[in-house]
């Protein structure tokens, strides 16, 4: 499995998403309470 | 699937100690801060500590593994980097939160709000770790009930210290909302330290890259929410006078949240955060015996204190002895077999990895490790020599006794970590 194919694997997984979309959330409400 | 060549030695111990070695050194992080009284806005205040924290990362993995190993662990793990950087990002957002939070419902309110976050991390550690699944109803209630005496113990304990105002309310769905978002990240935090343990990387390589993505971020933040390039912290004289106290502040905290990372790695989630959650009980022995925040506190606030306390000791022995049975080990195994499936990694690796054995060769220093070990150093004197000596009250005799109990702390989990995995 080449690098890049870990790293997309990465990037699509679950654990990783997750994450994301929270602080996505975080920030935007971050923003509205600022 | 059978899972073959799995270790069979326990890390629980190993865990526990750690988990509240954290609890230790996070609880005595907000101490230096104490020290510091300008009118900074609380985004510059969190930039210059996650600047000490930096500092320090980049000097504290050194000195343990040196910079090649800490490289040649990254290297062996790049497809993680982004879940390092993702948990930093996390972890600074979460601290500007409860800025809104304080500010807008008081810190009666918020801090109950986002200690939660050892729930939302046992639901996670459930959810996509396989953690407390096959495990006996009574170890899932030590740990469920152990996290939430632990809460309620914070929450006590957090009451202690409040000096009420009562002139909150006016945006208070925002506060809430804000303080219930901190947990909300602060417990998703853990899921990318989790995932690059279970993988095999090491936790001194995942902070390293972690606090890019929480300096990052801090400084993003201060750039977009608090003047800009005019903010303050980039301008004031007073600036200069105070960093000493809050690099200080960072270092103690990245001390605490190496043992944090540990602990994650030996323990898992659930039992690994409401352990590293202890740190209020030690938050409060600093306030209280060292600044004498409880001086002037009435017999039911000092009831309070002693009952919350009693209360937290209980819940951390609740999750210190639920150790994780055959089955529940079962279940955890699935989860690293799914990430070695998923990269292709070689799975007697990355379970010994996760064991604490490293079959990585040993990779020595280099000159340039005494170059980043003697900035970071010149940088606290260089700050250190420009401090101004606050005028604040202490009591020194309990500041040579808690600094004693971090140290002996530090110094047993160190060892143990050393014995028993050289800190892989």
């Amino acid at each position: 499995m080449t690098e890049l194919e870990k790293l997309r694997s990465t990037l699509t997984d679950s654990h990783f998403l997750i994450p994301v979309i929270v602080f996505a959330v975080g920030l935007a409400l971050l923003i509205t309470l600022h | 699937m059978p899972v073959q060549n799995v270790p069979k030695k326990s890390m629980h111990g190993l865990g526990v100690l750690c988990g509240l070695g954290a609890g230790v050194w996070l609880g005595a992080a907000e101490a230096p801060t104490k020290l510091v009284n300008t009118g900074l806005s609380p985004y510059a205040i969190s930039l210059c500590m996650v600047a000490g924290v930096f500092t320090a990362r980049w000097s504290l993995p050194t000195l343990v593994k040196g910079t090649r190993g800490v490289f040649a662990d990254l290297r062996a793990n790049r497809h993680l980097i982004p879940t390092a950087i993702i948990a930093g990002m996390l972890w600074a957002v979460a601290n500007t939160l409860t800025v809104f939070a304080i500010r807008d419902v008081g810190l009666a309110i918020a801090f109950p709000l986002w200690n939660t976050n050892s729930l939302v991390g046992i639901f996670w550690g459930w959810l996509l770790f396989g953690e407390l699944r096959g495990a006996g109803a009574k170890t899932v209630a030590k740990v469920v009930l152990g996290a939430l005496a632990i809460v309620g113990a914070a929450i006590m304990l957090g009451f202690s210290t409040i000096q009420a105002s009562g002139a909150h309310g006016t945006h208070a769905t925002g506060g809430i909302l804000a303080a219930a978002g901190a947990s909300l990240l602060w417990g998703t935090m853990y899921i990318p330290y989790r995932k690059a343990y279970i993988s095999g990387m090491n936790p001194l390589s995942f902070v390293t890259i972690f606090t890019i993505g929480e300096l990052g971020t801090v400084f993003a933040l201060v750039l977009a929410l608090d003047g800009g390039t005019h903010a303050a912290v980039f301008h004031s004289p007073e600036v200069g006078h105070m960093l000493f106290w809050l690099f200080l502040g960072g270092f103690v905290w990245v001390i605490g949240d190496i043992f944090q990372q540990f602990a994650t790695k030996y323990l898992g989630i659930g039992r690994g955060i409401p352990l590293s959650n202890t740190n209020q009980l030690w938050g409060l022995a600093w306030g209280a015996l060292v600044f004498g925040e409880l001086a002037h506190a009435n017999s039911a606030h000092r009831m309070l204190v002693i009952f919350g306390s009693a209360v937290m000791i209980l819940g951390a022995l609740a999750v210190s002895t639920a150790i994780a049975g055959e089955r529940e080990h079962g279940s955890i195994n699935q989860s690293v077999i799914r990430e070695c499936d998923r990269y292709g990694l070689d799975r007697d690796r990355v379970f010994r990895a996760y064991s604490g054995e490293s079959d990585m060769a040993p990779t020595g220093r280099s000159w340039w490790d005494l170059v980043v070990v003697g900035c970071a150093v010149g940088v606290f004197i260089w700050l250190g020599l420009r401090a101004r000596v606050p005028t604040l009250g202490m009591d020194l005799g309990w500041v040579a006794a808690l600094t004693a109990v971090m140290v002996i702390s530090a110094a047993i989990c160190a060892w143990g970590l050393w014995k028993r995995t050289r800190f892989c």
